[in-house]
């Protein structure tokens, strides 16, 4: 129904429902990743901007190639049923069908996410390769927009962390001359250093490591403007951070140096911020159901804990977040009524 | 808009919708006869009455005016433009009449529900009393943005609502009912204070102004409202002894029994692109000549032929037949433009329309499982409690038509249940005679043998001959 004419009979929504676009919607979760953005760009250099460069155009030309296929499928279809020529030129057709597959912003926002992720300077392969699994396998091979059950962006990544390993655990040193290790791993692997010990270090900063604190207070501030903007809810995210508060204050073991880190610590590291508001929170692969939601937030939290504790992998936010959309359908199963 | 009512001239010809299958039967007039406005048509459960005075002429096929409805039969009179009213009786008594009396009168005075639901009335009453009433709401709410006929009618006939809501309170044998009038319509706040102090009449009835929200007007939402607590999912207010009844209805009971009038008009909002009114029509009258009517002059009459006429208001409306007639719970009629909707884009399920429902539903799983029509999934996820109240719709950044989607799945899977009770009764049957032939000795193997062999031997002498 047309919103405007509703509207025009003076409708109250209340501020929950100001009515959007779907392009609108993607358009403001770009405008929130910015902060986040510019913050990992100031700490790590252009490298950000050259990821985020060949994943854009990595993700134009793979939604071009995309947009070809479906349609040179359709037409063949079309072929079959009516013989007449019209149906043989791909160009009259490809140009209707191409245009929703590149205006629906959500693309470019997984793109965003992908080259996000990777530590920055990767080698074009890499980038494209999880590009375009993101767009292939975690999209549109289910069907495209609002179909598939795993989050592109992270499927993209997922791919390529198992594929290149070594490649992606080259974080770049946030402070000149410093050791390569993050802070999330000097932690892991601390020989034998009390919490103390460590967060002495110059890879620390008042919070949590040097530099990630900020970016991580940057994405925050991004997830808060979604939250007001009502773009996303607030349940997975509060409960998401509320499962990593308990986690690691249950193994905080008073900073000892079997310690895994303060809750403080464990929530301004690594991708935390980014995971919990621009991630787990993507509406098509979270559950629907607002209980639901908080059964998801917190499975999500609990698996990043379980991990990037005791996982091999530096952080656990992407296999984290796959593990509980794999959960999705029966948690929509048992809780689909929002009584 | 304004909010006199303007009372419109009788049509050419009015069609009556028939929804009794065994109408001829219960049918009190030939034919060909001269009918005066308020007789009798069709008895039964469903009456039917002429709603102004002219010639019966026959059944037709046409459009119906409801959601997914197939032509329906109506009866059609042309009418004499004089308008004239059965002999009626008077000095009627009321108060002193037990309240059988007074639900048969409701009840052959045709009224149902004129808040848009059309329930028989006396249905609805005489449920309530057999589980012992306990709450009587009087809904002058009317939380539709644009919808205005009952507030008009309350500005018109405040006196005769308070008298039906009485009526209605000696019927249910109640001493308090509340009566709940939307926040937005400050002087019929106004004019209800006043009335009922003036009447002293307010230990009987309670004003309590409900927030202009939508949609609060819904007799679900309202109950809430008014009582505290939520109905349980499946069960009717009648049910729990509740009876939610609209300031209309009241009206017209009020009518039905002091005046001894059946229900013949009813107020519509009349909504078209330039302008709006309130106009008490004749029920029966084709939408076409109501708007054609009410815009008499060629200049600014809005071209029907190009527009697309709307039963209900703009959140739980749908596009109707332009031929179709105005029915007893057609609240607003509107000429929208027609125009192609914006294509829908795939659901991202944001939940903006969970957020919304007011009914807790999660619209955007009722969607995906109406593509192909999953019944179980549907049921599961009570598609029935759906008020087809449109805001999920409204909200949706996809422009995804999912109200009238809901709408189409509860019509069809009413129809599978439907289909399967059927079903259910005729295995019942075939199962039952089966019993009945063991039972008496005959298995139904030995008849079919018996008959085959009947069959032959006829086929034999056949060629004999
Ligand atoms: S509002 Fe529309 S797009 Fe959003 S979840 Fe509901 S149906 Fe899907
Ligand atoms: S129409 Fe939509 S918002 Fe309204 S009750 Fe139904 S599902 Fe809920």
């Amino acid at each position: 129904m047309n919103n405007k004419r509703i509207l025009s009979h003076g409708l109250n929504l209340g501020p929950e429902s100001r009515p959007t676009s779907t392009a609108s919607i993607m358009n403001h979760v770009l405008l929130a990743l910015f902060p986040g953005l510019f913050a990992q760009f100031y700490y790590f250099g252009t490298g950000y901007l050259y990821n985020l460069a060949i994943a854009l155009f990595a993700g134009l030309l793979c939604c071009l190639t995309i947009a070809l296929a479906m349609t040179s499928t359709s037409e063949k279809a079309l072929s079959y049923a009516s013989p007449t020529p019209k149906h043989r030129f791909p160009g009259s057709i490809a140009r209707k069908n191409i245009s929703p597959i590149l205006l629906d912003n959500s693309n470019w926002v997984t793109c965003v996410l992908v080259a996000i992720a990777l530590p920055p300077n990767m080698p074009i392969l890499i980038v494209t390769v999880a590009i375009v699994s993101a767009l292939g396998l975690g999209k549109y091979i289910y069907g495209g927009l609002g179909q598939n059950i795993f989050n592109p962006a992270m499927v993209g990544y997922g791919v390529v962390l198992i594929s290149f390993p070594s490649d992606l655990a080259l974080w770049p040193p946030v402070i000149e001359g410093l050791s390569g290790a993050t802070p999330l791993e000097q932690l892991k692997y601390n020989s034998g250093q009390t919490v103390q010990e460590l967060t002495a270090g110059p890879a620390f900063g008042t919070l949590a490591g040097q530099g990630w604190e900020w970016i991580n207070a940057a994405y925050l501030a991004g997830g808060l403007y979604l939250i007001y903007q009502r773009i996303i809810g607030w349940h997975i995210p509060v409960y998401l951070l509320a499962s990593i508060i308990l986690w690691s204050a249950a193994w905080y073991d008073m900073g000892s140096s079997l310690s895994l880190g303060s809750p403080v610590f464990h929530l301004f590291s690594g991708g935390i911020m980014l995971g919990a508001f621009f991630i787990a929170t993507d509406p098509v692969t979270c559950p629907s159901s607002t209980r639901g939601k908080i059964y998801f937030g917190l499975l999500c939290g609990s698996l990043i804990f379980i991990i990037r504790s005791w996982g091999g992998y530096p952080d656990g936010i992407a296999f984290a977040v796959l593990l509980a959309n794999l959960c999705v359908p029966l948690i929509d199963h048992i809780h689909n009524i929002n009584d | 808009m304004n909010l006199l009512i303007e009372q419109a001239d009788p049509p050419t010809r009015v069609y009556l919708a028939v929804q009794d299958r065994h109408w001829r039967e219960h049918g009190q007039v030939d034919f060909g006869t001269y009918v005066l406005k308020g007789s009798l048509l069709v008895g039964g459960d469903n009456p039917v009455h002429a709603t102004t005075s002219g010639t019966l002429e026959r059944t037709v096929l046409r459009p119906s005016s409801r959601k997914n409805a197939e032509p329906a039969l109506h009866l059609s009179i042309r009418s004499d433009g004089k308008d004239q009213w059965l002999p009626r009786a008077k000095n009627l008594s009321p108060l002193t009449q037990s309240a059988e009396a007074l639900l048969t009168k409701i009840a052959t005075a045709g009224i149902v529900g004129l808040g848009g639901g059309a329930f028989p009335t006396a249905t609805k009453l005489a449920t309530a009393i057999r589980h012992t009433p306990r709450y009587l709401i009087v809904n002058g709410v009317e939380c539709e943005p644009g919808v205005q006929a009952d507030e008009a009618l309350m500005h018109a006939a405040s006196v005769e609502i308070l008298q039906g809501a009485l009526l209605a309170l000696q019927i249910l044998n109640l001493d308090q009912c509340i009566l709940a009038i939307g926040e937005d319509k400050h002087s019929a706040l106004e004019i209800f204070t006043q009335k009922i102090l003036q009447q002293e009449l307010s230990g009987k009835i309670q004003l309590l102004p409900v927030a202009d929200k939508f949609p609060n007007g819904s007799e679900r939402q309202l109950i809430k409202i008014c009582t505290g607590t939520a109905l349980p999912r499946n069960v009717y207010p009648a049910q729990l002894g509740i009876s939610v009844l609209n300031v209309s209805t009241l009206y017209a009971i009020y009518q039905a029994i002091y005046l001894d009038q059946a229900l013949v008009e009813r107020v519509v909002t009349l909504h078209t692109p330039q302008s709006a009114k309130n106009i008490r029509v004749h029920i029966g009258t084709p939408a076409k000549d109501l708007v054609n009517n009410n815009f008499p002059s060629r200049a600014n009459a809005p071209a029907v032929s190009t527009n697309l006429i709307q039963r209900g208001g703009p959140l739980t409306g749908w596009i109707q037949s332009i031929d179709a007639c105005v029915e007893k719970g057609t609240t607003c009629l509107q000429l929208i433009k027609n125009t192609v909707p914006k294509p829908a884009l795939p659901c991202i399920r944001c939940g903006k329309c969970a957020t919304i429902c007011p009914e807790n539903l999660l619209p955007q799983e009722l969607y995906w499982y109406s593509k192909p029509l999953n019944e179980a999934k549907l049921n599961a996820l009570k598609l029935t409690s759906c008020l087809t109240c449109g805001l999920c719709e409204t909200v949706c950044p996809s422009q995804i038509p999912l109200t009238n989607m809901f709408r189409d799945s509860q019509t069809l899977l009413k129809q599978y249940a439907a289909h399967k009770q059927q079903a259910r009764q005729v295995s019942a049957r075939v199962k039952a005679r089966t019993v009945r032939l063991e039972k008496s000795g005959q298995s139904t193997q030995s008849q079919r043998e018996k008959r085959l062999s009947r069959l032959r031997q006829s086929r034999s002498s056949n060629h004999e001959q």
